[in-house]
C-alpha cells in the first residue's frame, strides 16, 4: 500500500490529522441545539474541551491536542498564504479556548456560549484546512 | 424495537472513549457492547484484538462504529501487531499504520462478518485513495470531507438510519434490492455515497431499475432538500440539448421568446438525473464537464455564468470506457463521474437468488392495486370462501401453497416456475415483473376461477400454458425482428397456400404479441373481444402454444 491521499502531501495528511484529532473530537458532545440548560452546556464543554483526546498519560485538553499536533506538523505547511492564515486562526481560537477553559466552572453563560463558538469555529478551520490542503495537493 | 427498548445492540471500535461516550449520552435506546479491561468496563474496543472476539459472541451485533486513526502502541496495531524500532523508516510506517489501521480493521472485520453493517467514522475523501474501494466495504461514513463537521447528533442520526436501512424492507420506494451477495454490497455502496456531494455514474443493462435507484435511494438519501429532476439524453434533439440542460436567454435562438432556465437550475439542490448520458452529443458533453468541474453554467445566449447546485447522477446502459475508445465519449468527462465508483446494477440473470423475493414482492404490489384486491375477493366469494381479510400470498409451487397461513392464495405449478428460473430474463426485473404481473392478472380476470383446498383456503391457479407463452413472447421480443414477417409458403394446391399462409401469419403474430392471446385479438381486431375465436383458430390450423415456445 502506498501513502499518498487523494491530492497528495505530507500537508494534506497532516490536516486530515488534525481534523480527526481535534475538529472532530472538539464538538462530538454538542447538540443541535444549544442547551439551554447552562449546567449541561458547561458539562459537555467540559468533556469535549478539557477531555478531547485521551492516551497513555491521561487526558488531554484541546489545547494539548493542538500543540502536540503542530509540534509534529507545523513545518508541513508553508509560512505564508491561505493555509498558514488558516492555521493561524485555529491557533488564535486554541488560545482564547485555553484562557476560557482555565476557569471552566466560573464562566458566566454568556462567555460558555463563546466557548462553544469557539469549539465550533475549530471544527469549520480544521475542515477546512483539510479541504483546502487536499485542493491545494501539499 | 428490540426488547428492553434497544434500537441496536453495537460495538464501537475506536482508541477514544469520546465516540461511545458521546452515543450513550445522545442515544440511550442504543446497547453499547462492553469490553472487559481488567476490573473494569468500557464501552469501546481500543483494537482489533480487543474487537475481534466480540464479533463472535453469543448475541448478535447489528452494527459496528469504528474509527480510522488509532494511536496505539506497535503491538496493538495490525497488519502484524508487532515492534516497529524506532528508526525514522520504523517512525514513518508507525504513522501509516495509526493513520490506516480503520482500514485495515474493517478488512479483517469484513472476512468474518461480511453482512455486518459498519459505519466508518471519517469522511470517504480523506480515505488514502489506495484504500477507497476497501473502504466501501463499509456501509456509511459520518461526513463528507466538504460538508460540515458532523456533530455527535449527527453521527447518532446517521447510525439510526444505517440500522433502519438494514431492517429495511426488500424495496425502498420501487426499487427491488432483494438479498444476492451483489445487491448487499451495492446497498453498502450507496449508503456510503449517496450522502456526498459527488457526481455519480450508475451503470448496467436496460430494465435492471437504474432510474428507480437515483429516484427512490440515491435522492432520498442525499438529505439535499431540491428537487429530483431526471433528464433524458437520448429524446431531446441535439439542436436543443444545450437549453434544456443549461437554459436560454430571450432571442438565443428561434422561438426563444422568454428567459427560460435548464434542468441544472431546476434541480438546484437537489439530484439531477442524466439517464443515457452516452448520448449527449460532443458540445454538450464539454459544458457538461465545465459544469462540473467548474461547478458553473451559463444559459445559452448569456454571456454570464452562474453557479449552479444540482448533485449529478449519470446513468447509462453501455460501456462508456469503450465509447471513450472509440473516441464518442470524452475521457474527462467519463473521469468527472468518478467511475471507479460507479454503482453498477446486475443482469437479473446473474442474481438468480433473489427471483423467488422478487417473485413475492411483484406479487404483494399487485394485491395492493384497490381494482386487484376487489377483484380477488369477488373470486374468493364466488369459490365459497371465507370473507377475504386483505392477505393475499404467491406459493411458487403446491407445497408451499399448503405451508402458507394467508386464507387466498395464488399457486404457481412447480414446472413453471422451473422455467422461470431457467429463463434468461434479458429484460431483467422490468420483463420479469411484466410478465408476471401479467400472469396474475390473467389468473384473476380470465382464469379458470378458484377453488377451495382442503384446509379452506382459496387457491386461484395461475395458468402454466400461458406463462410458457409470455416467457415465449419474452424472448422473441428481445430480438429486432420479433416483428410480422411474413415467408410466401410452398403448397400444392392454393387452398393449401392460404392454410399455410394463415398458419404463418399466426405464427408470427403469437411471436409479435409475446404469446397474449388478448394482445393477438387486438393486433388483428383492434379489440380483445375475438380472444377466444383467435385461440381457437391458432389451434384448429395446428399450431400449439407448447410448439411456439
Amino acid at each position: 500500500m502506498g501513502s499518498s491521499r487523494p491530492g497528495g502531501g505530507r500537508a494534506a495528511a497532516a490536516a486530515a490529522r488534525l481534523r480527526h484529532d481535534l475538529g472532530k473530537y472538539v464538538r462530538l458532545s454538542a447538540p443541535e441545539e444549544l442547551e439551554t440548560d447552562t449546567r449541561a452546556l458547561r458539562d459537555r464543554l467540559r468533556r469535549d474541551v478539557l477531555a478531547t483526546r485521551s492516551g497513555s498519560e491521561g487526558e488531554r485538553s484541546a489545547a494539548e491536542v493542538f500543540e502536540e499536533w503542530a509540534r509534529e506538523e507545523r513545518n508541513a505547511f508553508p509560512s505564508e498564504g491561505r493555509l498558514a492564515e488558516r492555521l493561524m486562526g485555529i491557533a488564535s481560537a486554541i488560545a482564547d479556548i485555553r484562557g476560557l477553559a482555565s476557569r471552566l466552572d466560573s464562566l458566566s453563560r454568556a462567555e460558555l456560549e463563546r466557548l462553544d463558538r469557539l469549539t465550533r469555529s475549530i471544527a469549520d478551520d480544521c475542515r477546512l484546512l483539510a479541504v483546502e490542503a487536499r485542493r491545494e495537493g501539499r | 424495537m428490540r426488547p428492553g427498548g434497544a434500537a441496536g445492540r453495537v460495538l464501537v471500535i475506536d482508541d477514544q472513549p469520546r465516540t461511545a461516550e458521546a452515543l450513550a449520552h445522545l442515544a440511550s435506546e442504543l446497547e453499547l457492547v462492553e469490553v472487559r479491561a481488567g476490573s473494569a468496563a468500557r464501552r469501546h474496543a481500543r483494537s482489533w484484538r480487543e474487537a475481534a472476539p466480540l464479533l463472535e459472541g453469543r448475541r448478535a451485533l447489528d452494527a459496528v462504529v469504528l474509527d480510522l486513526h488509532f494511536d496505539l502502541p506497535d503491538e496493538d496495531l495490525l497488519p502484524d501487531e508487532k515492534p516497529l524500532g524506532e528508526s525514522a523508516a520504523a517512525r514513518r510506517l508507525r504513522r501509516e499504520r495509526r493513520d490506516r489501521q480503520g482500514i485495515y480493521i474493517l478488512e479483517r472485520l469484513r472476512r468474518r462478518r461480511p453482512d455486518l453493517a459498519v459505519l466508518l467514522t471519517t469522511a470517504y475523501e480523506e480515505i488514502p485513495f489506495e484504500e477507497a474501494a476497501l473502504a466501501l466495504k463499509a456501509d456509511a461514513f459520518t461526513y463528507a470531507a466538504e460538508e460540515e463537521d458532523a456533530s455527535g447528533e449527527g453521527l447518532v442520526r446517521l447510525l439510526r438510519r444505517m440500522l433502519a436501512d438494514r431492517r429495511a424492507p426488500q424495496r425502498t420506494g420501487r426499487f427491488f434490492w432483494g438479498s444476492s451477495s451483489a445487491m448487499r454490497e451495492l446497498r453498502r455502496k450507496v449508503s456510503a455515497l449517496a450522502p456526498t456531494p459527488m457526481p455519480l455514474l450508475v451503470t448496467g443493462p436496460t430494465g435492471t431499475g437504474k432510474s428507480l435507484l437515483v429516484r427512490d435511494v440515491i435522492h432520498p438519501l442525499s438529505g439535499r432538500e431540491g428537487s429530483f429532476v431526471p433528464f433524458d439524453c437520448a429524446t431531446v434533439p441535439e439542436g436543443l440539448l444545450q437549453a434544456a440542460l443549461f437554459g436560454a436567454i430571450r432571442g438565443a435562438f428561434t422561438g426563444a421568446i422568454a428567459d427560460r432556465p435548464g434542468v441544472f437550475e431546476a434541480a438546484a439542490g437537489g439530484t439531477l438525473f442524466l439517464d443515457e448520458v452516452e448520448n449527449l452529443a460532443a458540445d454538450a458533453q464539454k459544458m457538461l464537464l465545465t459544469a462540473l468541474h467548474d461547478g458553473k453554467i451559463r444559459r445559452v445566449g448569456s454571456a454570464t455564468e452562474t453557479a449552479h447546485t444540482a448533485r449529478v447522477v449519470a446513468a447509462s446502459n453501455v460501456d462508456l470506457a469503450r465509447r471513450v475508445g472509440e473516441a464518442s465519449f470524452r475521457s474527462d468527462l467519463l473521469m468527472r463521474l468518478n467511475p471507479s465508483l460507479a454503482l453498477e446494477l446486475p443482469r437479473l440473470a446473474d442474481r438468480r437468488e433473489d427471483l423467488a423475493e422478487l417473485a413475492r414482492s411483484t406479487a404483494s404490489a399487485f394485491f395492493d392495486d384497490p381494482r386487484h384486491r376487489r377483484a380477488i375477493a369477488s373470486l374468493a366469494r364466488a369459490a365459497g370462501g371465507p370473507e377475504p381479510d386483505g392477505t393475499f400470498a404467491l406459493a411458487l409451487a403446491d407445497e408451499e401453497a399448503r405451508r402458507t397461513d394467508s386464507p387466498v392464495v395464488f399457486v404457481l405449478p412447480r414446472k413453471a416456475w422451473a422455467a422461470i428460473e431457467r429463463h434468461p430474463w434479458p429484460g431483467n426485473l422490468r420483463q420479469f415483473e411484466m410478465t408476471l404481473t401479467d400472469a396474475l392478472a390473467a389468473a384473476v380476470y380470465a382464469g379458470t376461477g378458484a377453488s377451495l383446498d382442503r384446509a379452506g383456503r382459496v387457491r386461484i391457479p395461475i395458468d402454466a400454458r400461458l406463462l410458457f407463452g409470455l416467457l415465449a413472447g419474452a424472448r422473441a421480443s428481445e430480438t429486432p425482428t420479433g416483428r410480422l414477417v411474413l415467408d410466401s409458403p410452398k403448397a400444392t394446391t392454393v387452398a393449401r397456400f392460404r392454410r399455410e399462409l394463415e398458419k404463418s401469419a399466426l405464427r408470427a403474430l403469437f411471436r409479435d404479441a409475446g404469446g397474449d392471446f388478448e394482445r393477438m385479438a387486438e393486433i388483428m381486431t383492434g379489440s380483445r373481444r375475438e380472444t377466444r375465436a383467435v385461440r381457437l383458430r391458432f389451434n384448429k390450423i395446428g399450431l400449439s402454444v407448447r410448439g411456439e415456445r
